[in-house]
């Protein structure tokens, strides 16, 4: 395989973007899963279908249609939620849907052949283009510079909003602020494990690390670890069994997972 | 001055009254107890006058300023149910968050000022052999202290506490409440509490909620009161709590 990925482009695509969604699982991951926003995820991600259905349709590059959708529904779930009384379980299950319907619409309104939807809902590390690592590398950059500069601050929000709102930090904002980078990482990691399976890339590291680590800091560098070593191997695999890529990370993350429960108990 | 002036204060969850025309003015220095039954808006109270909750009407000042004028001045210390125990952070970092700006600056780092005042809170409050433990393997006493630490690293003129004693056992209670009656010395305290027990023992005054005000003054109350407040027999109530927090008080009141 080294051989290969040293002739191959793609396989070095392919190892650059399986780093950068590593990064940004561990960072998200983390933060979703302590502010148990993690059906929320799920929500935005499946959303994002209907922006990358109406990238085929407006022959735009399918992931840039995502990126508008994920964060146009990160701002449209918090304000409603914020605005009303409504649960936003409810809510996310409203816009989870409605993106994929609206995804498959645009689909079926474009002309010509239908296109290749499965690389988007299960995703295809080696597939990824010059302009997909383009965009991972923009989103994974900004990710980190916006977490590590206000480190602090996350730290405090994610712990106690009720405290941090009492002594004058913003929390609407940072609230906001996090929807927005979720929907960013969201996109970043489609073309890596697909809209289907991103909520076990964002989650699985970080509940290992969990298990392992007290300290937020620690967990988010173990989980960006293990997110390098799932990646890594699932490539192997995908590329030594020729299956796709997404499902042999994840299927090799769930299982590390439990084992690592089982370890833990014992 | 007034430390908190709570000025016809009524909060509503959609159609649902929290509290209604409350008026409550706290003095300087005051160790106030704020008591009623469970719904009775005690909390809701309590977070009008920190600001997180908008009331529907009336007004609060603190110092006789509008809240958004102040700054620093109030320490809150939330019920330890409110926040996920098993959270990834230490105590250290907890009683830091304290420290921390109201304003967003990039790369904040805690100032060398910060780090002392937070190790002398936690030596004060006997926390600094748990500085460096994750906040789910402390006892409640202890939580409640690094709780009250944080509350206190603001260095603030008024604390406010929601049922501080609510899972602790009776030797961490007492320990707890002495703190507070020190801390008085220097500033206002506010405690919602149930704990009608503590009221008598540590307490200048107390105010009975239930969604209205029906009482702010001396911290001996008369049965009649009570029974207005909480709506059913005395019995109930002072069932379990030693009896001279009341002024009168028979035995075998049945109804």
């Amino acid at each position: 395989m080294i051989e290969a990925f040293l002739q191959y482009v793609f396989l070095q695509r392919a190892v650059y973007s399986a780093v950068l969604a590593s990064i940004v699982c561990g960072i998200i991951g983390t933060i979703i899963i302590e502010k148990k926003l993690v059906m929320m995820s799920g929500g935005i991600a499946h959303t994002s279908f209907g922006g990358i259905g109406m990238g085929f349709f407006l022959k735009i590059e399918p992931i840039i249609g995502a990126l508008i959708f994920s964060v146009l529904t990160a701002i449209g779930i918090t304000t409603v939620r914020r605005r009303t009384n409504t649960n936003s379980d409810t809510l996310i299950g409203i816009f989870w849907a409605m993106g994929m319907a609206l995804g498959i619409l645009f689909i079926a309104f474009t002309p010509g052949y239908p296109p290749d939807i499965s690389s988007y809902l299960f995703g295809d590390i080696l597939t990824v283009t010059e302009l997909d690592l383009k965009i991972m590398i923009a989103l994974t950059g900004l990710v980190i510079f916006v977490i590590v500069a206000l480190f602090n601050y996350w730290k405090a929000y994610l712990f106690d909003e009720e405290f941090s709102s009492v002594i004058g930090i913003k929390t609407i904002f940072l609230e906001y602020f996090l929807f927005v980078l979720i929907a960013l990482a969201i996109v970043a990691l489609i073309r890596v494990v697909g809209i289907i399976l991103v909520i076990a890339l964002l989650t699985i590291p970080p509940a290992i690390a969990k298990l392992f680590t007290f300290d937020l800091k620690k967990m988010i560098l173990y989980a960006i670890f293990l997110g390098i070593v799932f990646s890594f191997l699932g490539l192997w695999i995908s590329y030594q069994f020729n299956i796709a890529s997404g499902a042999s990370i994840i299927l090799l993350a769930g299982l590390t997972y439990i084992a690592a429960v089982i370890i833990k108990r014992s | 001055m007034n430390a908190i002036e709570v000025k016809d204060v009524s909060v509503y969850y959609g159609n649902l009254c929290a509290i209604r025309d409350v008026n409550l003015n706290v003095k300087e220095k005051e160790f106030l107890g704020i008591i009623g039954p469970n719904g009775a808006g005690k909390s809701t109270l309590l977070k009008v006058i920190l600001g997180l909750i908008k009331p529907v009407s009336g007004e609060v000042r603190i110092f006789g300023k509008d809240l958004k004028e102040t700054n620093k001045i109030l320490g809150y210390i939330p019920q330890t149910s409110g926040f996920d125990r098993n959270f990834p952070i230490n105590v250290l970092d907890v009683v830091l968050m304290g420290r921390l700006k109201n304003r967003l600056s990039l790369f904040h780092r805690y100032a060398k000022e910060d780090m002392e005042i937070v190790t002398d809170l936690l030596d004060k409050l006997g926390l600094s052999d748990v500085r460096d433990r994750q906040i789910g393997q402390l006892s409640g006493g202890q939580l409640q202290r690094v709780l009250i630490a944080r509350a206190l690293a603001i260095e603030p003129k008024i604390i406010l506490l929601d049922e501080p004693t609510a899972s602790i056992d009776a030797n961490s209670r007492s320990q707890i409440y002495s703190l507070l009656k020190e801390l008085n010395e220097e500033m206002t305290i506010v405690v919602v509490t149930h704990d009608l027990a503590a009221v008598s023992a540590y307490f200048d005054s107390i105010a009975c909620l239930n969604k209205e005000l029906h009482y702010h003054g001396d911290k001996e109350l008369d049965e009649e009161t009570v029974e207005k407040i909480y709506g059913c027999p005395v019995e109930l109530i002072a069932h379990g709590v030693p009896h001279r927090v009341f002024k009168v008080h028979e035995e075998g009141y049945d109804d």
